[in-house]
């Protein structure tokens, strides 16, 4: 039994010296080191800063309670010494109604805080009409409802000056929409031999038809794919959809939503 | 105390740098999404520093950290990637930059191989075989059964001797 899966091979020396014949960059690895340094401090300084900033939040609250309590305390009195009428639960209710937008307001900001450190900034993100005027883009017309929320447009120069359009609908856990269009320069038997026998040379591809354009489609769980893609070919033009959380009749209806005439 | 972590990280890339990187570099094939990966490796241990127990060694964990990140990265850019690579025209005349990062000739063979395996395989013949973990620490990175890591293996090699002899850079000799 211990010598079915002797892992043993010819190649043991091959692989071993593979590693040591990828050679990385000297140069490279103390730039990558800088930054991770780098990145670290920055780290640091946002703790430190969201830390003070909850320290003087809590002094803010705490002062306001106390404000508040003292207000609270004065009122009771002179209601006391008046016509007698004591707190009333409507009062109880206010104030614990404060101190819970207190906290709200101290938890927004600690969201607002987490949000600013994944700044997602990116350079060749672009406007819908600015996109427009680089290609002839066309947009599903039937997008999911939980996914019709302002997508963002981000445009790809090729070396060759091809464009990409890249339109992210939406990207959550559960939910990936994710759209691509691109200029190419093949014709459509060239792209859809490489479809199949490169992109996805081992995997399972339905060949269906998108207003009458070859499409393939890879779905989710067919495979150990994570997404589903969907590519439609047209003449100079290479469509997908990438999506996870979407069924496949739902991506069909987003593809043939798309008005591909004269392209 | 984030001085101490700091001082640990920085001592980390030091030693497993490297050895990261070409990790995520046969994993993905493209140096710069391995350099920024192994950015990520390093940070994300910064961050979850305190989960590190001690119960494993740094390299260990340092490379489960890689191992999740990269096969995130690969998950989600999956099909963006193969557009690109499938629309770059130039791409298979386009050889690495050498002076960013270079895999010497003598390798190149069985770099390609290896390249066309699938994932699992692809994983664990470079953690068992190539990065040398024990199969425990291979289990652990992968977060597979040990019985799991053998079977795999078992099936990765012949299947690497298959890719070998399919592109011509072997003559179907037997492991």
């Amino acid at each position: 039994m211990g010598d079915q899966f002797n892992d043993r091979s010819y190649f043991d020396k091959a692989l071993e010296q593979l590693d040591r014949d990828i050679v990385w960059n000297q140069e490279r690895k103390s730039k990558i080191q800088s930054k991770v340094m780098l990145t670290i401090d920055r780290e640091k300084n946002k703790s430190r800063l969201f830390n003070s900033f909850k320290y003087m939040s809590s002094i803010g609250v705490m002062i306001a309670l106390l404000l508040f309590g003292y207000n609270f305390l004065s009122d009771s009195m002179i209601y006391n010494n008046g016509d007698g009428t004591a707190n009333t639960p409507g009062n109880q209710t206010n104030n614990s109604l404060i101190t819970g937008e207190a906290d709200n307001h101290e938890e927004k900001n600690e969201n607002k805080n987490e949000n600013k450190e994944i700044p997602k900034l990116n350079k060749s993100q672009v406007t819908e009409e600015e996109l427009l005027k680089e290609l002839d883009l066309r947009l599903p017309a039937h997008i999911p409802s939980e996914a019709s929320n302002s997508p963002q447009f981000i445009k790809l120069v090729h070396p060759d000056g091809n464009v990409t359009a890249e339109v992210k609908y939406v990207e959550t856990k559960e939910l990936f929409f994710n759209y691509v269009q691109e200029e190419i320069n093949e014709d459509t038997e060239t792209v859809t031999e490489k479809i199949k026998n490169v992109m996805y040379k081992d995997e399972k591809l339905e060949e269906i038809e998108i207003n009458g354009f070859p499409s393939y489609l890879l779905l989710e769980g067919d495979t150990s794919s994570y997404y589903s893609s969907l590519h439609i070919v047209i003449d100079n033009h290479f469509f997908t959809i990438t999506t996870h959380g979407i069924g496949k009749d739902e991506i069909i209806k987003i593809a043939d939503s798309i008005d591909f005439t004269g392209l | 105390m984030s001085d101490s972590i700091k001082k640990d990280v920085e001592e980390w890339y030091y030693h497993y740098s490297n050895s990261i990187f070409k990790f995520i570099f046969m994993m993905v094939h493209d140096y710069q999404q391995a350099e920024d990966l192994t950015h990520e490796t390093f940070i994300k241990a910064y961050k979850n520093y305190c989960s590190f127990e001690g119960k494993a060694k740094p390299r260990t964990w340092l490379f489960s950290i890689a191992r999740n990140i990269t096969v995130d990265a690969i998950r989600k850019h999956k099909p963006i990637k193969l557009l690109k690579d499938f629309i770059l025209i130039h791409k298979d005349s386009d050889p690495l930059p050498e002076d960013i990062v270079e895999v010497k000739e003598n390798s190149k063979e069985l770099y390609k191989a290896l390249s066309s395996l699938k994932r699992p395989y692809r994983e664990v013949i470079i953690l068992r075989k190539i990065k040398g973990f024990s199969i425990k620490e291979t289990s652990d990175i992968l977060n597979w059964s040990e019985g799991k890591v053998k079977t795999t293996l078992y099936r990765a090699l012949p299947a690497l001797e298959n890719q070998l002899v399919k592109e011509g850079f072997l003559n179907g000799r037997s492991i």
